[in-house]
């Protein structure tokens, strides 16, 4: 597929268990108390990440913080700029976007919406032509998936599952955030042999 | 007037004098300061408010401060409850504090009671009741005052009409009772309304202490959005983020697999007045607020019993939740009771204070002693509380 040469999506999906219990989503959870780390369509290796590493947010909201705390206690090495313009990103050769839309992250960071919006599309574009691998993290669980917040995760990458499993992207669902630590060490951090 | 007249009247009177007084006793066993319990011999001294303001000296106000100073250098850390005096897990989780903690690195802060005037009453026309008591184990009671949101009108009345506060909140219309409320009034002057002066009191206790991190702890409606959220300040996103994703670790070690419920947020810039806006806006502090969920706190619960507060089982809220009604702050037939609320306070503040040292090493603050999470919440407070004499 010529548009998305080699994206990946890696789904954090934070989904305490009282989200699993509710019933209010179509959704169907693929993680369980007994399968924490569920990877759909494929397989994440470390081989797929490419120095230099990006971290930036699409939306502004503080998961983007969080996926950073991570990122520092696996060891990775990365940069770590939430506001990165298409510019920026087109010199890393891997980038993790984290995705969430927050009103107040955005007031913040002193951006509009519709500013958020065409550097969201800036960065596609910028991400297309350079061939740089996409990580699309999505913490929180349902109650960030709002209308707000699938504005800019549909952007990226559609609903999350339908779109990695329609056109073959590996995604990977944790059942909580602390199931992310060995996912992200495995593929920023990992052990020389 | 005949005699019969007379006799009428006196009698009716003493009738209403009784009544008042039996009915007085509530109000001034309200009064009374709760006992908190302070043979740590990890406590270095209690200190006043009054130390950071005067100008509270002899005021309803006058709040302690539990100081637990190690003597080595290192970060400073003051965590605190009773903003709000009916958020109560966020005072049991400050007592916890005090009667438990041993510091071994810098230098920590608790002060239970923020809002001490609070303490003083309860929510006019609400049928709450006063007082939580827990029996101990050698049959002693603890008994800690559940107050309101606001300071006791006794104190500080009346509210103006309309008041600029310090924050650059305008207080007029349906707000004009805020001027009693600690976290819309910060960051406090030095002169002025009570609640005022108490703001100003914490803001110079922060800037005075070299205070690094500042929790302050609350309770929410489920209808809340941000229930179980840790509202940062920006400077405190980091280690918030730490915090958080630490504390899942540790949950995980300790065979807890679901971890805990803890989101973050970032301070809402236009949250004028409220402690992690106007403290983190003005002292060099990272403010940090958390919000665990109790349905005393919102609009659909049963009648505020003892019962109501310390299990935080609420029919009303399974149902709501059950018809899909709300967005947070779920409640099952389990409830949320004040152990499992105390315990989300422990940790979040536990380990916010564990990041400020991972995050800056030479802020390092050491502490220990605190019952772990599932003690708590196994043993309960009449299994963790100590006595008083
Ligand atoms: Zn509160």
């Amino acid at each position: 597929m010529k548009r998305f040469t080699r994206i990946l999506a890696l789904v954090l999906a934070l989904a305490a268990i009282t989200a699993v219990m509710s019933a209010e989503t179509a959704y169907t959870f693929r993680t369980s108390k007994e399968e924490r780390v569920v990877t759909e369509n494929g397989e994440f290796t470390a081989d797929l990440i490419v120095d230099p590493v990006l971290i930036t947010s699409i939306g502004q909201s503080a998961d983007v913080s969080m996926l950073d705390a991570l990122m520092k206690k696996v060891g990775a090495t990365y940069t770590f700029d939430p506001i990165a313009p298409a510019e920026e990103v087109a010199k890393y050769k891997t980038v993790i976007i984290a995705s969430g839309a927050s009103s107040k992250g955005l007031g913040a960071a002193g951006i509009s919406q519709e500013q958020e919006t065409a550097r969201a599309e800036a960065i596609m574009k910028t991400v297309e032509e350079n061939e740089i691998t996409v990580i699309l993290a999505h913490l929180g669980g349902p109650g960030r998936r709002g209308a707000l917040s699938d504005t800019f995760s549909d952007m990226v990458l559609g609903k999350f599952t339908d779109f990695a499993a329609e056109k073959e992207i590996p995604i990977t669902l944790l059942a909580t955030i602390a199931d992310a630590m060995t996912v992200l060490k495995d593929l920023f951090a990992p052990v020389a042999q | 007037m005949n005699a019969k007249q007379t006799t009428r009247n006196v009698l009716v009177l003493l009738i209403a004098l009784v009544l008042a007084f039996l009915a007085g006793q509530d109000f001034r066993d309200m009064q009374q300061p709760d006992k908190i319990y302070a043979e740590n011999p990890a406590l270095t001294r209690v200190a006043k408010l009054s130390e950071y303001n005067p100008n509270l000296k002899g005021t309803a106000g006058d709040t302690d401060i539990y100081v637990f100073d190690s003597g080595v250098p290192g970060g400073v850390a003051l965590v605190y409850g009773g903003t709000h005096a009916n958020e109560t897990a966020a005072v049991m989780n400050a007592i916890t504090y005090v009667e438990n903690v041993s510091v071994t690195q810098g230098k920590l802060f608790v002060m239970p009671q923020a809002n001490l005037s609070a303490f003083s009453a309860t929510l006019p026309l609400r049928a709450q009741m006063g007082h939580m008591t827990f029996t101990l184990a050698d049959g002693s009671v603890r008994t800690v005052r559940m107050g309101t949101r606001l300071a006791n009108p006794v104190h500080q009345w009346p509210d103006p009409n309309y008041r600029l506060n310090s924050s650059g909140r305008v207080l007029e219309h349906g707000e004009i009772a805020e001027i009693r409320n600690l976290n819309r009034n910060h960051p406090g002057m030095e002169d002025g309304y009570l609640v005022e002066m108490v703001c100003y009191g914490i803001r110079k206790l922060v800037e005075t202490e070299n205070v690094d991190v500042l929790y302050d702890g609350h309770e929410a409606s489920p209808e809340f959005r941000a229930v179980n959220f840790l509202i940062a300040h920006q400077r405190a996103m980091d280690l918030g983020s730490a915090a958080i994703l630490n504390a899942n670790l540790d949950a995980m070690m300790e065979g807890d697999m679901d971890g805990y419920p803890f989101k973050l947020d970032l301070s809402g810039a236009t949250s004028w007045g409220l402690s992690h806006r106007a403290l983190g806006d003005n002292t060099q502090a990272m403010a940090t607020l958390f919000e665990s969920l109790n349905p005393v706190m919102g609009f659909c619960h049963e009648k505020v019993t003892e019962a109501l507060v310390k299990d935080g089982i609420s029919p009303n809220y399974v149902h709501i939740t059950d018809l899909g009604l709300l967005g947070s702050g779920e409640l099952t037939d389990a409830g949320s009771p004040i152990e499992l609320r105390a315990g989300y306070h422990m940790e979040m503040s536990r380990h916010l204070i564990g990041a400020l040292g991972e995050l800056n090493p030479e802020k390092t603050l050491t502490i220990s002693g605190l019952p772990t999470f599932n003690d708590l919440v196994a043993n309960g407070f009449e299994g963790i509380l100590k006595p008083v004499k």
